[in-house]
């Protein structure tokens, strides 16, 4: 207690005293990155002010920075604090961010249209606000389409996989916990087996692994990373990133939640079978199915282990 | 005679003066004691949560499924003190921090029986009983004792919302399902009213989260 008195006053007299410089790293250049030797690339661009949780970070809801980023919410880290001063949320600003190889930071923040003329933030705890745009699906819906970008480069949709049954589940290459994206890779690798071993199976099947994780799970990165599950043989089997806008198409319907958190991504596990025309057979959420499951709705989603009508 | 009065005056000055310096110092000590004791008296930490409802609020009938696959509703509640949480059990830290804490409490709580712990899942989906009870035996949850809830998503999403938090209708999509400060440990007294919510990160969460009961057991309308 007393040491936290003592501690209090030492920061009432630093925060009455001391030097109102923001503190930031000594190593980060101090003055605009072009006049140093550290080759930071500055952005100019434009963001919504969504959070401003205290300290130096900032949460902005961004467009599109070309050659850098797409358009995202993100928490950015604001080298002159003193900027936030008198920004709120909802207010539309202009900044620079800077960017090297390791960290990031924003500079230079204005205020170009104040919150309240910009942003109709929805009054919070009301239903009508959070109606889903979209209803969440339940077997015999069609899977809602989108765009993938898969590990050879290619773009790829879901309706590409019409008269296939599809398998497919969200994971991102740096997932570190192995009851989550591992798991995921371990029962479709089950699974395939299961099926390509399986007398009489259907052939008509597809799995398909998507990254959350687009700017990082890049091709090259999935191709590699895709070889711990898949061995050499990619027969049937597929993966893909997802970019931010069409995982905000997919999430809700599919009940996907997911966050950044730094360089990883907070997220529950959802995986899919679509049958051979597109609508959703069976969903297992969370990581406690079996691969036997998977493999047996996959081929019933086929079409293949319906009983076959007796010929006439 | 009335000259010296002047030359007597003068050495009563110093004494005046030391006489006010006493004074001055001793109100100076009184006044820091006085704010000492403010301090050291002052209540549980409330780490601010600037966008938690201002609003009195009281926790709102319910029908919800515990972890041990038994239903519970509001009704099992009753003249109760409530000690409730949020979670996901896809969630890598926070979770697990406040769990840590919820089992102190538990353990501290076990005997007075006064007490029941809530967690409620904000992603009831993946948290089904089995999946609940798998999280819950890592921390010795009793099933009587602290009740991790799941049910219709909506059912359940409505309870945490109408109670407790509210809600970014722009992070829907996240784990947290867009509920605000879902880190938040809240209180609630024996007439269904939440008291207090305490940061359930804050390392000392669990005392202030006891010491807070232990002031609503002195209220009346709580004996």
């Amino acid at each position: 207690m007393k040491a936290g008195f003592i501690s209090l006053l030492a920061a009432v007299a630093l925060g009455g005293c001391g030097d109102p410089q923001p503190t930031s790293p000594p190593a980060k250049p101090q003055v605009a990155p072009a006049a140093t030797n550290v080759p930071a690339r500055s952005y100019p661009t434009r963001g919504v002010v969504r959070e401003l949780p205290g300290g130096d970070k900032a949460v902005i809801r961004h467009e599109e920075i070309p050659g850098y980023m797409p358009k995202m919410t993100m928490e950015l880290t604001v080298r002159h604090t003193n900027e936030l001063a008198g920004l709120n949320v909802g207010d539309e600003i202009t900044f620079t961010l800077f960017a090297d190889a390791d960290t990031h930071w924003i500079e230079s923040l204005r205020r170009v249209k104040a919150a309240s003329a910009l942003v109709p933030e929805p009054p919070s705890s009301h239903q009508a606000a959070l109606t889903p745009k979209l209803r969440e699906l339940q077997p015999g819906d069609l899977m809602l389409d989108a765009e993938l970008l898969t590990e050879t480069g290619r773009t790829v949709k879901f309706t590409d996989f019409r008269g296939r049954a599809l398998a497919f589940t969200f994971i991102f290459t740096r997932c570190p916990l192995p009851d989550f994206c591992p798991r995921m890779g371990n029962r479709f690798r089950e699974a395939r087996e299961l099926l390509l071993n399986r007398p009489n199976a259907p052939t008509n099947w597809q799995f398909l692994s998507i990254s959350f994780d687009p700017d990082y799970d890049l091709p090259p990165v999935l191709a590699n990373y895709a070889r711990n599950y898949r061995g050499t043989n990619p027969d049937r089997w597929l993966y893909a990133a997802a970019s931010t806008n069409a995982l905000a198409q997919i999430a809700s319907p599919l009940d996907l939640k997911y966050a950044r958190e730094g360089s990883s991504i907070s997220h529950n596990l959802r995986t899919v079978v679509l049958d051979s025309t597109g609508r959703i057979h069976r969903q297992f959420d969370g990581n406690t199915w079996k691969a036997v499951e998977l493999a047996d709705a996959l081929a019933q989603a086929a079409g293949v282990t319906m009983p076959k009508l007796p010929t006439p | 005679m009335t000259p010296p009065a002047a030359p007597a005056s003068r050495p009563r000055d110093p004494v005046t003066r030391e006489i006010a310096i006493f004074l001055s110092v001793i109100v100076l000590l009184a006044l820091g004691m006085v704010l000492v004791t403010a301090f050291l008296r002052r209540p549980p930490i409330h780490v601010p949560m600037p966008e938690l409802p201002s609003a009195a609020r009281k926790l709102v009938p319910f029908s919800l499924v515990n972890w041990d696959g038994r239903p519970v509703t509001h009704a099992d509640l009753q003249g109760k003190f409530l000690v409730v949480s949020f979670l996901f059990t896809s969630c890598s830290a926070t979770c697990t921090e406040i769990s840590r804490r919820l089992e102190q409490v538990q353990t501290a709580t076990a005997a007075a029986g006064d007490v029941q712990i809530i967690s409620f899942s904000m992603d009831p989906r993946t948290d089904q009983p089995p999946v609940l009870a798998q999280f819950a035996r890592r921390w010795n949850a009793d099933p009587q004792h602290w009740f991790l809830l799941t049910g219709e998503k909506a059912e359940i999403h409505r309870v945490i919302e109408a109670s407790f938090l509210s809600r970014d209708p722009a992070l829907v999509d996240q784990p947290s399902a867009g509920f605000r400060q879902h880190y938040a440990i809240a209180l609630v007294d024996r007439s269904g009213a939440v008291r207090h919510y305490f940061n359930g990160l804050a390392p000392t969460v669990s005392a202030d989260v006891l010491h807070a009961l232990h002031e609503l057991r002195k209220e009346k309308a709580n004996l």
